[in-house]
This record gives structure tokens, C-alpha cells and sequence, in this order.
């Protein structure tokens, strides 16, 4: 959809104005000024809280920073992954789908009647592996056919409604599908099996058992794993899991890249992004293109869904609101229709918003008001976003 | 039989009667140019035939096979190719992304290769700026532009819409011989144009539009004496 | 014979119908009588699947004539009985309730077999499925307005048969018919004098209401209707007199009316004479089912003729005539608000009250995005600011106990050292300046955005809101989790009059003046709002941005405005909402609720005050009144969004287009046309 040399956005500032001039310029934009001293105010709180010159306490520990960064990093990824289905869908049809966030949740959802079935068959502990892959297909699967039929019933026949009509529908079908999945399944949450799934016994010595005086090792628990590591003289307690997130979205969000710069339907996709009616002149299905989109966005999302149940072991109607906003917001800040700023914001939501509770010595109540906060941060400095917007001409 | 048969189409934009029976004849091999003032019907025509806008009413032949309900981007596989007013390329894909996206309906690498090769060939310009992304182009460069990415998809009739539409006359002369260039190779064209006079010198038939309608119909050399012709559309007094 | 589209549409509405069954929704409805003893709501849901579906595949072919309707419509409906037929069959096979939870205690098969075994039952409901759909096919073959009116009687009968418990002890039957004949009457002398003025037509009628009622009167005081009859039996002949003479009045203003009152006043008809007949049988029986789908079917019937007859009458009157006509018509209106409370009992008025609160809020959320285009989505919190604010006004806590926490200080020392403790009275315009501040603080930062990012925005600063609100950290000020307690009521304190006059509004009954006051209000100013050079500014705005930017439009003052009016009037709502339930919980301010009521002012009609006013009928009243159906409320509500944005998107009632007309009317002969 964007190559990181895009348009330049919109902001103020051209070549050859002085230092002085710029910082009197932003000076005069009051709500700039405000925005300003918030990020002041914010940076002291946090050097303050660092070097526990704070009346509570003593100061935080790097240990506590880094295991906080490793789980931002994960969270980080699950709403990049969400955020690009916002992203991919913004870009071809300026819309926000705000159900998107029922897609996640039905991946998540759908995947729990798959790992159950595994478990209750056994699959789960005979080839752990096989389960985990089928549970996780289930989930796109699931996401996919949602994202499809709010496509074909909700969204196509309203394609050139103004603006607010297709917001409203996408808010209804937010709703409706919430329902409908709490009304079919029941409100009793649903809960992820424990999983372990063990790999490479030679390499990682862990999880060992003395059976009749030899010693066995499974491995390293991927799913469940929590190991205490000696890292540079410093102890840390690490869940692999987290890793395998991260690298398993960054994996996937590089699939999608090559497929949208490289594929003859990414090219299609683009296109139709930028000009819809030109790109049906050279004969392209424009349907079919955004039916593509919204497949692709909602195997993502649907992926999403079955990894952050797999940590987070709870699954339930309603978990997708949260993640959904913070996803979109993520979308947001990194340039809505930007492919890359869509990941990076994401990355970065996550990573701040687990730090920020921290650094400045608030609960984590209020994690989700420093997300909001950000979001609007965000809109009074920048609001093409950190990357530039990358959006067709036909913006309403 | 005509390559192209437009048998009284009527064309609806909501309430308003935008076609009100046009009937157009294209012989292969022909240019053969629409003109007419805003608000005509020209462009409207072009849509309808490539499905864009389908007709309410009436018909649309290519080579005798019945298109008028055929969607749009199926009537592209079958050879109909239009190069949109305002010359619409892809601001943010490269040159050659551009062309590349002319021919994407076919699947034959070699045969596009070879396109492209002669497209750069046709038009030198776009060779120079193949890395350059199409929105920092001239206009004259995008309209030629616009023309190379239609030929990659090997058309049997070329509909331009306005290809003279905001360039400087000379360029619109450059642009006028390339067309002509073209038609010499093979290529059908359907031409509309605000630009009556060069429009009729280098077109074989004409038709003039006027709120919808066809009032005039014929040999483009005879259209370029008529009286009437040479008042409301050449500046004659 | 066979439609293509016939499988592919009976499909559809065979997965839809499966998906509500395994929802657990027939066992539910179950309960729930719509004709006393014989149809229960699940029959009545189960009807409508199969009638839709025969309605939706019929309609399809209706060019092919009556036989092939005939035929596709009992296809339909067949496919979808199979379907259900089919799941009953694996319910019975497999265990579901693993995954369809509800089925376990709501199964399914016991609702659709009718009682009977399984292998009968589904005979019997695939004969009703076929059935449905000939019944739907033949619908289809009779003349549209025909149609529609059996459809409209019989969902409105339904809906009778729902309420029964609630209503039927509103009105009596004579108190019905009286009504009828005197409004009747008052028309029809209307209409034969319609070459008076108004002001002597409306007295003609006052008087002849007088007249019958001295008569009623007299009748009633010699014990000759009985108890039970609210009108007919008020102490008295005055009140007669009196009451009888307005419906008179209102029969002849009526009569030259514009098509909104007009069909209001005939839906009152219709539903006083349906819940007098109710209250006769005493319970929705066959006969009361009768007459009542009668009554509406009548009503129906009548209504686009009359409606049209009026209207034209009241298109031809000169102006000053029609305002006499109009403003007449809205004074009883206010008098029937006034005096319901008192016919429609606690249980109705308590959701009155709701579904008013609601509409202050949408009279609110309409400037922003109904005038100006503006959409905003985190509403709640300005509803949650004025809440707060009275809250923390009106009881001790840290802002009126001079910056002491409450807990610190000794209960005896409270009073003499929380001097701050304000009355309602004091609190509420303060709540309606926060909000109106809060909305212009909004305002600020959203000023350059438009459409999606507007709503996301809005949506998290009302998410701000309530999180702050809930959160630990702020718990000396708001309360915390569990908000604040101990609101006082208003107290109307009139006793420096007479010592009798002081009045607590603490019950659903007291409240709902001070609701229908702040309804009148804010209505006012925003009808007036809208009427002027600012109104016009906010019409700009949603119309497009730039061009109004380009004609001269402040943007930045009329959408700050625009956000503060809007705000305020939330305010008062949230101001309102403290007292009455006199106290504040944190979790009453969801995003929930923002969407509702940006819900309910879509599909009543953006821009439009009545428009507000039936969608917070239609999706705040209705659910509290179907009570089985509050699990299904949300469902209902996200598929109804989806649906009128679908099918109507410019609402019920959508506003009025300003004619040019108009302003020319109002130029007197002398000056001439503009």
C-alpha cells in the first residue's frame, strides 16, 4: 500500500528557517505549548522516579525494566498485528472497521473449541505441535469467514454512503457480533488449556527428571516456560512465549510486506487503494481486491487472537474492545494506511504503555488512559502520524 | 461488422439523463474522434462503453459480441482500454510500476517484457524516468504515461479521454503525433476531445455531442468545412 | 417454477433462524404470552422466521404470477423449517451444550416440536413452515397498502399482547370511547366550519367537549361508569368539564394539523381504544386479540387518508391560523405529559423517566452530530461529568468539606465543617458549566479532525473519563469503584407559600417532572438554536467543512459552541441522573451508553428533535419493557443499527427540508415576493 518514501506530511517547518524561528513558531500554537509541558512534565516524573528521588521508594529496577520491555514487546505485537488489518482496510476503503476488533476475538474464540477438542482427544500432548497448528488455522479460518461476511453484508453495499453511515453499520456489527458470540457460546469465560510444548531437549537442558538415575530433559516450554537466566549479572526471569510472539508477528508482518510490494495482488491492492475507479480500468476485480484485503487483515488479526490467548489464557466476548482501540490507535501514530507504521506503532504502543505505568509510578489501572492520552498527544503534534499518512486522494 | 457498435445507449447518473441515444460506429483500424463541449456526454460515452457507468438502455458490440452488461474489469481482458480523462496514473507507484500495472490482466512475461520495451521505444521520456514515481512527472510525461500504460495491455480499440486536457500546445502537438503513431501500428482508436481542430485532423470519422446526444455525424474532413462545426467548435466567426 | 434466488435466499434465512435456535432464544421467549393461553412470544418469533423467509423468496418471482409466489414463498419457508427440523435432530443426536451453552437451559426441541414427540413435532412444524409460506406468497398478491396494514395491526396487536400486565389497567373502555367520540366530534365540526378561523373552530369545540363532558359528568357522578375508569369517574363534574373540553379543543386543532401531530394523535386513539378493550376482557383473549387487530387495522387505514386531508387543510391555512392550530396542539400535548404519570403508573413512568434522560442526552448529542456533523462517540463522559458534579456538590467530600477528606472527619463535625454541601438547585447549572468547559476542552484538539478520527478520539476521552473516574488513584475525589453515595433528592422547597408545599423528588412519580422540564428546555433551545445564524453556521459545517470555511464560517467557534451546547445538555442530564438514583457508579458510564445514544438519534433521524425523541422510545423504552428480551437487548440493538443504516439510513423521522416556501409565505402582500 505505502513505500516508506512516501508524501511528506503535512506539517509545518520548511528548509532555511533558523532554529530560533522554528521554537518561536511552536511557541505560538498554544496548544502545542500544552502539549509541550505534558511531555516535560512526563520526563520529569520519570527521571525522578528513576533515580528514586521520589518520596515513596526506592529506585526501579533494571530487572523490572527489562521484564516489563519483553512483555510490551509481545503485547506490542499482537496489536501491530491487529493494527494492520485496521491499516489495510483504512487504506482501500478510508473506512474504519471498527468491528475488526470481533475478528481478533473470533480467531481467539473459534481457537479455543480447537485446542479444546485437542486436548480432550490428546492431541495436545501427543504432537503438541500438530495441535498448536491446527488451533492456530482454526483461528484465521474463523477470522477470515467473519471478515468476509461483514464485508459482503455490511460494508459492500454501502461503499458510497457518506461517511458516517458505514462507521455506524461497522459500530452495529461490533456490537451484533459481540452478541452473537455471547449469546451461542455463553458468558462463562472460556479458558486456554495449559499448554507445553516442549523443543529441543539437546540444546536447552530444562525441565529435567532423574528416571531411574538418568537424567531426562524435555526441553524448553515454550507455551508455559518461566526460567530464571543469569543475564549480565543481572537476574531475570524470562516466559519463552514472549518470544515466540514477537518473532511470530514480526514473521507474518514480513509475509504481508512481500506480499503487498512484490505480489501481483499487493501491486492490485495498492492501486486500488490509491484510484479505485483507474485501477478498475486496467482491469482489476475491484471486489475481489477487497475482499483480498479484508483476508488478508483478518488472517493477521485471527492469528493475533490465538497467541494472546495462549498467554493470556482467557477468552471471552468482549476481549477484543480493548486491544481493538489500542491496535487502532497504534495505527494511528504510526501513519494510518503505512504498512510499516502500523507495526512500529503497534511495537511501540505496546512497549510504552507496559513501561509508562512503571516509569511513572502509577498503577496499571491507568495504562490504558496513558494509551488514550498518547492517541491524542499524538493528533495535537503530529497527526499524520510518525511515518506520514498515506492515503488516496479521496479522502472525505 | 464494426469493431465497435454503440447502438442507442441511454445512461443515467441517479435522476439526471446524462445519454440520451447515442449510437457510435468504430472500424478497426480507425481513429474515429467525439467531440463536443462540457457537459456533452463524451466521457459519459467512454464509461458506459467500458462499463464504468453501464447504460441503463441500449446496446454495446465488440466485434459483434453483446458488452453492454459485461463488468468492468472483464471488459478490459477483452481489449478495451481507456486512458481516463485527467489522465489518472498511479501518483505513488514507480514508472515502470505503472506500466506494469497496464498489463495486468496478462500473465505472458516475455510478451510484456517486449511491451514494455517498445512502449519505452514509442516514448523516450518515460524510459529516462522509470525509477521516478509517476506523480513527479509533468503533465505532459503523465499523459504519455497514460497512453504507454494502456498499450501494455495490448488493446484492440483505445478509448482516450482528453489527452490534450491542461498541456501546452506543443506538447499537445507531441502528443497528438504518438497517437497518430500508434494508429499507423495497428491500433483502433476512440478519441474524445475538447480540442475539436486537431481531434478532426488526424481522425477518419467524427461525431459531435451535444447534451447527450448525436447531432453530427461524419467523415472527419468533411466535419472540419461544416459550417456549423467551424462556428461552435473550430472559433470561427 | 423454482427461482434460483429461492434456495439461495431460503438459505440465508434458514442459517440466520438456525443461529437465533441455538442461541437458546425459543426457550426463553417461551415464557412470554402474546394472546393469553394459546401464542406465546416464541411462536410469534418462529412465525415471522418462516413468514420472512416465504416473504423474502416470494417477492423475488413476483412478476411470474400468483402460482409461482405461491410456490417459492412455501419453498422458503420450508427451508428454513428443515433447518430447524435439522438442528432439533442433532440436538437430540450430540450433546451441543459444550459449545452452544444456552442450550442447557433452554434447549430447543421442546419449543418447536410443540409439545409433541420429536418425529410429530417436525412433521407439524414443516406442515406450519409450508404453511407460512403459502400464507406469505398470497400476502404478496394483494395490493401493497392492503399489505401493510395487516402486517402493521398484527405487530402492533403483538405488541399489546406483550405489554398486557403493564397497560391494561390505563384506561377503561368507556373511558376510551369517550374520549374517541368526543375528539371525534371536535373534528368533524372542525372540518364542516373550516371556513372560520381556528380560534373559533377550537372554541366551537371547547365548548361542545364542555357540553358532553357536564353530561359525562353527570352520568359518572350517579355512578354510572363504574370504578376503575380513570377519566369518567375523577371527582367532580369541573374536572369533566375541563378535561372533556381540551379533548374537544384538541379534536378540532386536530383536524388542520401537520402529519406528524396528526398521526400522533391517531396512534393514541388507537392504542387508548386497544387497552380499553385490554381492560374489558381483562386479558388478551381471542376476542380482545380480535378487536384490537381490528381497531388497528381501522386505524391504519384511515391514517394516510385523514393524514393527507388535514395536512393539505392545514398547507392552505394562512399563517397566523396555523400557528393558533399548532401551538394549541403542543399545549395538550404538554397537558397529557403532565397527567400521565398519574394514568400509566410506577412501573411505565419509571421508564419514561429512563427513556426522558436518554433524550435530553440526544437532544445534546444531536447539535454535535446532528447540526453540525460531528462525530462524536465518547458522550457519556460529559453525562459522567455532570453526574460527578452534582455528586460531589450535594455530599460531603473533599471539594465542600474544604479540602478534608470526608473519612477524616468525625461524623458529628460533618455538618459544621462541610459548609460547601450545595442543594441541587445549586449544583446543576454548575454540573451544566463543567460540561459545557469539558466540552470545549474536548473540542480544542479535535478541531482539524474529521469523521472516523473525530469518533475514535471522542470515544477514548470518554473512556478517559471513566477510567479516571474508577480508578484507585483518584478515589478521594471520585469515589473510586464505588462512586459516590447518599445523593440527596431535589427538594422543591415551596413552603414559604404554604407549609404544605415542600416536595421531595425522590420517586420515579416526582422525578419525572424535573425530567420533562429539562426535556421541554433543552428541546426549546435547540429548536431555537437551530433556527439561527449559528444553527445555520452548524448546518454548514456537516454539509462540508471547507466550503463553509470558504464562506466566511468561524469553524473554530461554531464547532466549540456546538461541542459546549452539546456537552451542557448531557450535563443536565448526568445532573438529573444523580439525584435519582442519589448515587453514582462509575461502571453507569460504558461506552455503552455513548453508543446508544448516538444510536438512538441515528435511527430516529439525525437532525431532527422528534426523530430523538421516537428512537429513545424505540431503543431505551422498548427494551425495558420486554423484559425477557433484555439478554437479546444488545443483539437486537447492534443488528438494528446495521439493518436502518441498510435500509433507511436518514432515519424514522428525518428533519424537515427548510422550503423556500416558507419565507416567501412570510412576506406580507405590500412587500412583495423576494
Amino acid at each position: 500500500m505505502a513505500s516508506t518514501a512516501s508524501q511528506p506530511a503535512t506539517t509545518s517547518g520548511g528548509d532555511g528557517v533558523s532554529l530560533a524561528q522554528r521554537i518561536i513558531k511552536l511557541l505560538r500554537n498554544p496548544l502545542q505549548v500544552a502539549g509541550l509541558v505534558i511531555v516535560i512534565f512526563l520526563v520529569w516524573t520519570i527521571i525522578q522516579n528513576l533515580t528514586g528521588l521520589a518520596a515513596a521508594g526506592r529506585p526501579l529496577s533494571v530487572e523490572r525494566i527489562i521484564r516489563v520491555i519483553i512483555f510490551g514487546l509481545a503485547q506490542g505485537s499482537i496489536y501491530a498485528l491487529i493494527a494492520l488489518g485496521y491499516t489495510l482496510v483504512y487504506g482501500i476503503l478510508s473506512m474504519i472497521n471498527f468491528a475488526h476488533s470481533e475478528v481478533f476475538m473470533s480467531g481467539a474464540y473459534i481457537g479455543f473449541f480447537a485446542i479444546h477438542w485437542a486436548e480432550q482427544s490428546g492431541l495436545l500432548y501427543s504432537n503438541t505441535a500438530l495441535a498448536l497448528l491446527i488451533t492456530v488455522t482454526v483461528g484465521m479460518a474463523a477470522a477470515v469467514t467473519i471478515a468476509v461476511l461483514l464485508e459482503r453484508i455490511a460494508y459492500r453495499p454501502l461503499r458510497g454512503a457518506p461517511r458516517l453511515v458505514p462507521l455506524i453499520t461497522a459500530i452495529g456489527a461490533s456490537i451484533a457480533l459481540q452478541q452473537i458470540f455471547l449469546r451461542l457460546f455463553g458468558s462463562a469465560t472460556r479458558v486456554y488449556p495449559e499448554v507445553n510444548f516442549y523443543v529441543l531437549p539437546q540444546l536447552f537442558r530444562l525441565e529435567c527428571e532423574t528416571i531411574d538415575g538418568a537424567e531426562i530433559c524435555k526441553g524448553m516450554d515454550l507455551i508455559n516456560g518461566r526460567y530464571d537466566v543469569q543475564l549480565l549479572g543481572m537476574e531475570l526471569q524470562l516466559r519463552p512465549i514472549f518470544f515466540v510472539v514477537f518473532f511470530l508477528a514480526v514473521l507474518m508482518m514480513a509475509i504481508l510486506w512481500y506480499i503487498v510490494r512484490r505480489t501481483k495482488i499487493g501491486k492490485a491492492m495498492r492501486a486500488v487503494a490509491e484510484d479505485r475507479k483507474t485501477a478498475s480500468l486496467m482491469g482489476i476485480n475491484v471486489d475481489r481486491v477487497i475482499v483480498s484485503t479484508f483476508i488478508l487483515g483478518a488472517a493477521l488479526a485471527g492469528a493475533a487472537g490465538v497467541l494472546f490467548a495462549l498467554y493470556n489464557t482467557q477468552v471471552s466476548p468482549f476481549m477484543g474492545f480493548t486491544p481493538g482501540i489500542k491496535a487502532f490507535t497504534a495505527a494511528v501514530i504510526g501513519g494510518i494506511g503505512n504498512i510499516p507504521g502500523a507495526m512500529f506503532g503497534g511495537l511501540f504502543l505496546g512497549v510504552t504503555e507496559s513501561l509508562a505505568p512503571t516509569l511513572l509510578g502509577m498503577s496499571s489501572q491507568l495504562e490504558d488512559v496513558i494509551v488514550f492520552g498518547l492517541l491524542i498527544l499524538v493528533l495535537i503534534f503530529r497527526p499524520t502520524g510518525i511515518f506520514g499518512e498515506v492515503l488516496s486522494e479521496k479522502k472525505a | 461488422m464494426s469493431l465497435l457498435e454503440v447502438h442507442d445507449i441511454h445512461t443515467f447518473y441517479g435522476k439526471i439523463h446524462a445519454l440520451k441515444g447515442i449510437s457510435i460506429k468504430v472500424e478497426q483500424g480507425q481513429i474515429v474522434t467525439l467531440i463536443g463541449s462540457n457537459g456533452a456526454g463524451k466521457s459519459t460515452t467512454l464509461n458506459t462503453i467500458c462499463g464504468i457507468t453501464p447504460a441503463a438502455e441500449g446496446k454495446i458490440l465488440l466485434d459483434g459480441q453483446d458488452i453492454t452488461r459485461v463488468p468492468a474489469h472483464q471488459i478490459v481482458t477483452r481489449g478495451v482500454i481507456q486512458s481516463p480523462e485527467g489522465r489518472k496514473i498511479f501518483m505513488r507507484l514507480t514508472v515502470r510500476e505503472n506500466l506494469e500495472m497496464g498489463a495486468f490482466t496478462r500473465n505472458d512475461k516475455a510478451e510484456i517484457a517486449r511491451d514494455m520495451d517498445f512502449v519505452f521505444t514509442r516514448l523516450p521520456r518515460l524510459k529516462e524516468r522509470i525509477w521516478q514515481l509517476g506523480g513527479t512527472l509533468s503533465g505532459g510525461e503523465q499523459q504519455m504515461l497514460a497512453i504507454g500504460r494502456a498499450l501494455m495491455a495490448r488493446p484492440r480499440i483505445l478509448l482516450l479521454d482528453e489527452p490534450s486536457m491542461g498541456l501546452a500546445p506543443l506538447l499537445v502537438e507531441e502528443i497528438f503525433n504518438i497517437i497518430k503513431g500508434i494508429n499507423e501500428q495497428g491500433v483502433t482508436i476512440l478519441l474524445v476531445e475538447q480540442n475539436a481542430l486537431m481531434a478532426l485532423e488526424i481522425a477518419n470519422q467524427g461525431y459531435v455531442l451535444q447534451s447527450g446526444e448525436v447531432k453530427l455525424a461524419d467523415d472527419a474532413d468533411k466535419l472540419l468545412d461544416n459550417d456549423e462545426v467551424r462556428k461552435l467548435y473550430l472559433g470561427e466567426v | 417454477m423454482i427461482a434460483s434466488s429461492t434456495f439461495r435466499q431460503g438459505s440465508y434465512a434458514a442459517a440466520v433462524a438456525i443461529l437465533l435456535a441455538l442461541t437458546g432464544v425459543f426457550g426463553k421467549l417461551d415464557e412470554r404470552q402474546v394472546v393469553t393461553g394459546a401464542i406465546t412470544l416464541s411462536m410469534v418469533l418462529l412465525a415471522i422466521m418462516l413468514c420472512g423467509a416465504g416473504l423474502m423468496t416470494a417477492s423475488r418471482v413476483k412478476e411470474r404470477g400468483i402460482v409461482a409466489m405461491l410456490f417459492n414463498g412455501i419453498l422458503g419457508s420450508l427451508i428454513v423449517g428443515a433447518g430447524l427440523a435439522l438442528v432439533m435432530l442433532v440436538e437430540n443426536a450430540i450433546d451441543l451444550t459444550f459449545v452452544f451453552a444456552e442450550l442447557k437451559t433452554d434447549p430447543i426441541t421442546p419449543v418447536l416440536t410443540f409439545g409433541q414427540t420429536l418425529s410429530s413435532g417436525i412433521i407439524l412444524l414443516l406442515v406450519l413452515s409450508a404453511l407460512a409460506g403459502a400464507i406469505s406468497g398470497a400476502l404478496l398478491s394483494i395490493p401493497s397498502e392492503a399489505r401493510q396494514i395487516i402486517l402493521l395491526s398484527l405487530a402492533l396487536t403483538a405488541s399489546v399482547g406483550l405489554l398486557e400486565a403493564q397497560i391494561k389497567s390505563i384506561n377503561t373502555l368507556p373511558d376510551a370511547l369517550a374520549v374517541v367520540g368526543v375528539l371525534g366530534t371536535g373534528y368533524l365540526v372542525a372540518i364542516n366550519q373550516m371556513q372560520r378561523s381556528s380560534l373559533v373552530r377550537l372554541g366551537l369545540g371547547l365548548g361542545i367537549g364542555a357540553i358532553v363532558g357536564i353530561v359525562l359528568g353527570l352520568i359518572a357522578n350517579g355512578g354510572g361508569f363504574g370504578t376503575g375508569s380513570r377519566l369518567l369517574s375523577a371527582p367532580g363534574i369541573l374536572s369533566q368539564v375541563i378535561v372533556f373540553a381540551l379533548i374537544g379543543g384538541m379534536g378540532s386543532a386536530v383536524a388542520a394539523t401537520q402529519r406528524n401531530i396528526h398521526n400522533g394523535t391517531l396512534f393514541v386513539v388507537g392504542f387508548l381504544l386497544s387497552i380499553g378493550v385490554l381492560n374489558w376482557q381483562n386479558s388478551m383473549n381471542w376476542i380482545a386479540t380480535l378487536l384490537i387487530l381490528i381497531v388497528f387495522a381501522t386505524l391504519f387505514w384511515l391514517m394516510p387518508r385523514l393524514t393527507a386531508e388535514a395536512s393539505s387543510r392545514f398547507e392552505t391555512q394562512p399563517r397566523p391560523e396555523r400557528q393558533v392550530n399548532q401551538r394549541f396542539s403542543l399545549l395538550i400535548v404538554l397537558l397529557v405529559m403532565l397527567v400521565a404519570p398519574l394514568f400509566l403508573g410506577q412501573y411505565i413512568t419509571s421508564i419514561f423517566d429512563l427513556v426522558g434522560l436518554y433524550i435530553i442526552m440526544g437532544i445534546g448529542l444531536n447539535i454535535a452530530v446532528g447540526y453540525t456533523g460531528l462525530l462524536v462517540l465518547g458522550f457519556v463522559a460529559f453525562f459522567a461529568l455532570g453526574a460527578y458534579t452534582v455528586g460531589t456538590l450535594t455530599t460531603p467530600s473533599l471539594l465542600t468539606c474544604g479540602g478534608i477528606l470526608p473519612a477524616d472527619i468525625a461524623r458529628a463535625d460533618i455538618p459544621t465543617i462541610c459548609t460547601g454541601v450545595m442543594t441541587f438547585w445549586q449544583a446543576w447549572p454548575i454540573a451544566v458549566i463543567v460540561s459545557m468547559l469539558a466540552g470545549v476542552v474536548l473540542g480544542i484538539p479535535v478541531l482539524r479532525l474529521r469523521g472516523d478520527y473525530l469518533a475514535i478520539v471522542t470515544l477514548g476521552f470518554g473512556e478517559i473519563i471513566r477510567l479516571i473516574t474508577l480508578s484507585g488513584d483518584f478515589k478521594p475525589i471520585f469515589g473510586g469503584a464505588q462512586g459516590i453515595g447518599n445523593i440527596p433528592v431535589p427538594v422543591v422547597d415551596l413552603t414559604f407559600l404554604n407549609p404544605a408545599w415542600r416536595f421531595e423528588l425522590g420517586s420515579a412519580f416526582n422525578i419525572y417532572y424535573l425530567i420533562l422540564f429539562g426535556i421541554v428546555i433543552t428541546a426549546f433551545v435547540a429548536y431555537r438554536l437551530g433556527s439561527t445564524r449559528l444553527g445555520r453556521a452548524w448546518r454548514a459545517i456537516r454539509a462540508d467543512e471547507d466550503v463553509a470555511r470558504a464562506m466566511g464560517i468561524n469553524l473554530t467557534r461554531a464547532k466549540l459552541l456546538s461541542f459546549a451546547v452539546g456537552a451542557g445538555f448531557a450535563g443536565l442530564g448526568g445532573a438529573i441522573f444523580g439525584s435519582w438514583l442519589q448515587g453514582i457508579f462509575p461502571n453507569s458510564f460504558t461506552v455503552l451508553v455513548s453508543i446508544n445514544v448516538l444510536a438512538l438519534i441515528i435511527i430516529g433521524g439525525l437532525g431532527s428533535i422528534p426523530g430523538v425523541m421516537l428512537g429513545a422510545v424505540i431503543l431505551v423504552g422498548l427494551p425495558e419493557i420486554l423484559r425477557e428480551l433484555q439478554d437479546y437487548r444488545l443483539l437486537a440493538f447492534g443488528v438494528l443499527l446495521v439493518v436502518v443504516m441498510l435500509a433507511r439510513p436518514e432515519g424514522l423521522i428525518p428533519p424537515p427540508v427548510r422550503r423556500l416556501s416558507e419565507q416567501v409565505d412570510s412576506a406580507t402582500p405590500q412587500q412583495g415576493k423576494a
